[in-house]
């Protein structure tokens, strides 16, 4: 669809919807129309070092939907499309394609019209990538008598961007979807057309160590293994089932499960990831009391997690994160407990000690909710090695669990 | 308005009123075990040092409370403690050689001597069995 180019010749141009922006325009297409107005003295010609003014003028209803009206033009040459909004005057809106981008090249200026709504929509346009509208930048001797010669650019030195005749600032084009972006841009979240090698899905692969700390005081009682999820044993590997005087003993620490994670992530802000992930555990794993619960060894676990900085994911580089977790996991915890036997009370079990270190496990969980910390490094968008350490509360069998983990992400 | 009659100064000075809940905190939190038991001569288990110049080690079978005496059915192992600590080393080795498997003995006798006892362990079924 050629431009006519002599002055306040009118073309009418058929907009589409914005499903079918891309699409050049036709006539018996449905929609809105605006009034294209290209002020130049020439039909399809323009000389160099001149400004190309642009101007549309929409229809009254559709005038009360437009938010921003875009110009997007390719010069001679370029690679890139450039966007410019048109300033309203009215129903009416102007703009220069400035007179130094112009330059002194020649050869064909193309450039299409889309028209946004209040959130970024495109409600209508005239041409398209495909079939943009055309001004043929020629020298002044190549000009026919009676194009218009107007004042050449100013001195580049003088010509602050954004000024009129001047390079143009570069304004966001606003979206919705990604459908509302060209040329191999996607939609971002903060609502504009980017082009950035960001993924949104990745999987990985880890392992976890658990560690735990426990409450060790009258965790030998009876009671407690055979209702709290304690089990206790002796030097010589038999279960204790003695009877322990009450002391005051102080948390044990100790080792937990060793797991192997697989996990989906997604991110769903520049700095915000959700994420699900399961886990196996293979290692570390206590024994079970007769009639007690059997350890399950299947994890599965929620986060959402916070990647501190500006937009990691669309490079590479060091990145720290912080999350929140919470799901359902087992956990046995290996620590050693002192147990004092009570001389008072009728043996239960021979060989017990006055004093003695006893092996408790503690089956903490099921459920679990957590917070952590970690840092990762991206060797590219794609593919990013990191550690971190959870610390969660188990319950209702209770216990502090630290987890660091190390492992893979991977874009796909 | 009796309290702040009479704690005045205390509405003016956080730090100590800060002092008091850690105090409070720090209380909460240390819970009060009772004191742990100690064995005692007529407790199954025991083992008893006792002697005057040389020591004895023996262990408690069993107890009878007979006439306002106590009778100790015992073990008299084949050593000779230099110490109350020595004493309780041998008595914490899982296998002690034995002098006498059953000594009877009142409990009188004992607090006749300087005595102690050093360990614990409860008694396996063999041991149980040595006591009638």
């Amino acid at each position: 669809m050629r431009l006519p180019t002599l002055a306040v010749v009118a073309a009418l141009c058929f907009l589409s919807a914005p499903s079918g922006a891309d699409a050049p325009a036709k006539p018996d297409s449905f929609g809105p129309e605006i009034i294209h107005l290209p002020s130049l003295e020439r039909r399809t010609e323009q000389g160099i070092l001149r400004p190309v003014p642009i101007a549309a003028e929409l229809p009254g209803d559709l005038s009360l939907r437009a938010r921003r009206v875009l110009l997007h033009y390719r010069l001679w040459g370029e690679p890139d499309w450039t966007t410019l909004q048109l300033r309203s005057h009215g129903a009416r809106y102007e703009g220069l394609v400035p007179c130094l981008e112009v330059s002194t090249v020649t050869g064909d200026l193309r450039y299409y019209i889309r028209v946004h709504d209040n959130e970024g929509r495109v409600i209508a346009s005239a041409g398209s990538r495909a079939t943009p509208y055309v001004v043929t930048i020629k020298n002044d001797w190549a000009l026919s008598a009676s194009a218009q010669r107007t004042v050449r650019c100013p001195d580049p030195a003088d010509c602050p961007a954004g000024l009129p005749g001047c390079p143009s600032e570069k304004v966001d084009v606003v979206c919705e979807t990604d459908k509302d972006c060209e040329g191999g841009l996607t939609c971002s979240w903060r609502g504009v057309c980017e082009h950035v090698d960001r993924r949104r899905d990745f999987v990985l692969l880890a392992v976890e160590q658990d560690f735990g700390l426990v409450s060790t005081s009258g965790a030998c009682t009876i009671q407690a293994q055979e209702n709290e999820g304690y089990a206790c044993y002796r030097g010589d590997g038999a279960s204790y089932i003695g009877n322990p005087a009450p002391t005051n003993e102080p948390l044990g620490f100790g080792r937990g499960p060793t797991r192997l994670v697989l996990g989906y992530e997604r991110l769903v802000y520049y700095d915000t990831t959700v994420g699900v992930r399961v886990g196996w555990a293979g290692l570390g794993v206590g024994p079970t009391l007769r009639g007690g619960t059997p350890f399950f060894p299947g994890s599965i676990s929620v986060r959402v997690a916070h990647w501190f900085g500006s937009d990691l994911f669309a490079r590479s580089g060091l990145r720290f994160f912080a999350f929140v977790t919470g799901g359902y996991e087992m956990s046995d915890i290996k620590t050693q407990v002192r147990v004092r036997e009570d001389p008072r009370a009728s043996s239960r079990q021979p060989g017990n000690e006055l004093e003695q270190q006893l092996t408790v496990w503690r089956r903490a969980g099921d459920a679990f909710v957590g917070a952590g910390g970690g840092v990762a490094f991206a060797f590219d968008p794609r593919r990013l090695l990191w550690l971190e350490a959870t610390v969660l509360e188990a319950f209702p069998y209770r216990a502090i669990v630290v987890a660091p983990t190390l492992g893979g992400m991977f874009a796909f | 308005m009796l309290s702040e009659t009479r704690h005045p100064k205390n509405e003016s000075r956080p730090g100590r009123r800060a002092l008091l809940a850690i105090c409070l905190i720090l209380a909460a939190c240390s819970s009060e075990a009772p004191p742990e038991p100690e064995p005692e001569i007529q407790h199954a288990g025991a083992f008893v040092a006792v002697g005057d110049s040389d020591l004895a080690l023996y262990r408690t079978l069993k107890a009878l409370r007979i006439e306002g005496d106590t009778i100790l059915f015992t073990t008299l192992y084949d050593v000779v403690p230099r110490s109350f600590e020595h004493a309780r080393e041998i008595a914490r080795q899982p296998s002690i050689p034995i002098r006498q498997a059953l000594v009877t003995v009142s409990k009188a006798q004992f607090a006749g001597h300087r005595h102690q006892v050093v360990w614990f362990r409860t008694l396996t079924k063999a041991e149980e069995d040595r006591s009638p």
